[in-house]
């Protein structure tokens, strides 16, 4: 239609669904010429969340998308399709276990207590890149050497993605020993390392999104936060006055997520169910105030498996004639809007929501 | 004041005095606006600033466009600024928004029109209005339907076109 290139643009980044932007990719060799450019492809992922495609399970090779009736239901058939979720492209592929997953991008781990093989993976790319073991200096700070059973919990998570450094990111390690001591964090930027801080905290992990990630501990009325753009710890008062039960009863029960425009969230499930509580994150923080009821099905037992990226993954069981077997649900957190993911085909091991952008759409991020 | 020869003055319906300009379109049309509705265009008010004679020339815009623009620029700059939250501010978001949803009932090549005219004038609010309209156009088409609303041609290679359905497969079912 004679319309410049930065005109497009406009008119395409005002396509909410990524469907949508794909197809007008399709159309001629001048709307994929805007489409798959880095600065457009940059300035849409910086407005519009990607959607949740599904979950990965932690035992590696399982990929469950999105089904039918689901909003993202086509464009995680074609990530199904193209991804390669078995991570077969991989050094010894049968030894990793999915640890975290964010922005596209895959952290996975060579066993449960390893503190030395880590890699990182964009499984639509099929790329890869080891990330080196952590110094033994470091090492020596915490008691265990790896696989010691003084290591209670070796937690290593993939910090999101600034909007600057796209390409780039981060690996922390968390590790919490018996001596309840160094609840330790150590960065890792592609080879650039430095011990941030310890903390004489075990905290049991939970929930995150934006920049920030949150640990409740069910005998703390405090949260640990993280700041991982500036790598600082603060705590913010947890609880509100109004949430009736104590947070010991409320495990796998609740979640903390980040609303935006500095809204620190709380969720948790009652009998009435999921209950939204808000408070300003900030150092003039007010008091927690209860936001909203998002009502959920009475007569099945809910959990709350983890939230990232803009979303809650709700596991759902229950004896129905309707449904009988266990569901997953998504909470989509800009709307408040829930949504059945998939049904619940692998019992014992745990899940991690993957959100990203149908294939032309999502260029490789490693 | 600089621009003195391109203002004029228009008595309001409260009996007050507004300062109005003279916008000249690409086909010589002149328009005589309040200089209020003028200044949502960023290119207008910077010009105004400037100065000149004999009204303000906007060469890239015919009459047609620039009435059209015209009226979307004196409906919203003749919104008085009532409080925040009042019936009356509610009732003027919907009043607006139902005068732009009227103004968008048009075909796509005066779309595109305006959008080229919204953004050469900057006027902001129009250019999200305008280029909002074309992606609800687009929602939900196939490539082939997008093809057709904007009288394009399939212009990729077989190779290429091979490996776009690669890449698509699944979004468009």
């Amino acid at each position: 239609p004679g319309l410049p290139d930065e005109i497009l643009e406009d008119i395409f980044i005002r396509l909410d669904s990524a469907a949508d932007l794909a197809r007008a990719n399709a159309a001629c060799t001048t709307f994929h010429r805007v489409v798959s450019a880095r600065r457009f492809l940059r300035r849409y992922r910086s407005l519009h969340a990607p959607p949740v495609l599904g979950s990965i399970v932690s035992k590696v090779g399982k990929f469950h998308p999105a089904e039918p009736a689901h909003r993202s239901a086509p464009a995680a058939r074609a990530v199904a399709r193209a991804a390669v979720f078995t991570f077969s492209f991989l050094p010894k592929p049968n030894r990793w276990r999915t640890r975290d997953v964010r922005d596209g991008r895959v952290l996975l781990a060579a066993s449960a207590s390893s503190l030395e093989d880590l890699v990182v993976c964009d499984p639509l790319h099929r790329r890869y890149v080891e990330i080196p073991p952590m110094p033994i200096d470091l090492l020596a700070c915490i008691p265990p050497v790896p696989g010691d059973l003084d290591v209670l919990e070796f937690e290593p998570f993939l910090a999101p993605a600034s909007e600057e450094e796209e390409s780039s990111f981060r690996v922390i390690c968390n590790v919490v020993s018996a001596k309840k001591e160094p609840s330790f964090l150590q960065p890792r930027n592609n080879g650039d390392r430095s011990l941030v801080s310890s903390q004489a905290v075990v905290m049991e992990p939970l929930a995150l999104k934006c920049l920030c990630f949150y640990w409740t501990h069910p005998f703390r009325k405090n949260l640990l936060v993280l700041d991982t753009g500036e790598m600082k710890f603060s705590f913010v008062d947890l609880l509100p006055k109004s949430l009736g039960t104590p947070l010991q009863h409320l495990a796998l029960k609740h979640a903390v997520v980040e609303l935006g425009e500095g809204r620190l969230g709380l969720l948790t499930l009652g009998s009435d169910g999921l209950e939204l509580y808000l408070r300003d994150n900030g150092a003039d923080a007010q008091e927690w105030r209860h936001s909203k009821t998002v009502p959920m099905p009475k007569d099945r037992w809910c959990i709350i498996i983890g939230a990232t990226e803009g979303y809650v993954l709700i596991l759902q069981t229950g004896s129905s004639p309707h449904m009988p077997d266990p569901q997953y649900f998504t909470l989509e957190l800009k709307t408040m809007m829930i949504e059945r993911l998939s049904k619940m085909c692998s019992r014992i091991s745990h899940h991690h929501l993957y959100a990203n952008f149908p294939p032309p759409l999502s260029p490789p991020n490693i | 004041m600089a621009a003195a020869d391109s203002c004029d003055g228009i008595s309001t319906s409260g009996g007050g005095w507004e300062k109005t300009v003279t916008l000249v379109s690409s086909d010589d049309a002149r328009f005589e606006v309040r200089e209020a509705a003028a200044s949502l265009s960023q290119t207008v008010r910077r010009m105004i600033r400037a100065g000149g004679d004999g009204g303000i020339p906007l060469p890239k815009v015919d009459a047609r466009t620039l009435s059209t623009v015209l009226e979307y620029c004196n409906k919203h700059a003749a919104v008085p600024a009532p409080a925040p939250e009042s019936s009356s501010a509610e009732a003027a978001a919907v009043d607006l928004e139902w005068f732009d949803k009227e103004l968008m009932h048009v075909d796509l090549a005066t779309l595109c029109s305006l959008i080229r005219a919204a953004d050469y004038l900057e006027v902001a609010g129009l250019l999200d209005l305008t280029c909002k309209t074309v992606a609800d156009m687009i929602k939900s088409k196939t490539a082939e339907e997008i093809r057709q609303m904007f009288g394009i041609q399939n212009d990729f290679t077989p190779e290429e076109e091979e490996q776009l359905s690669r890449e698509n497969a699944g979004v468009f079912e």
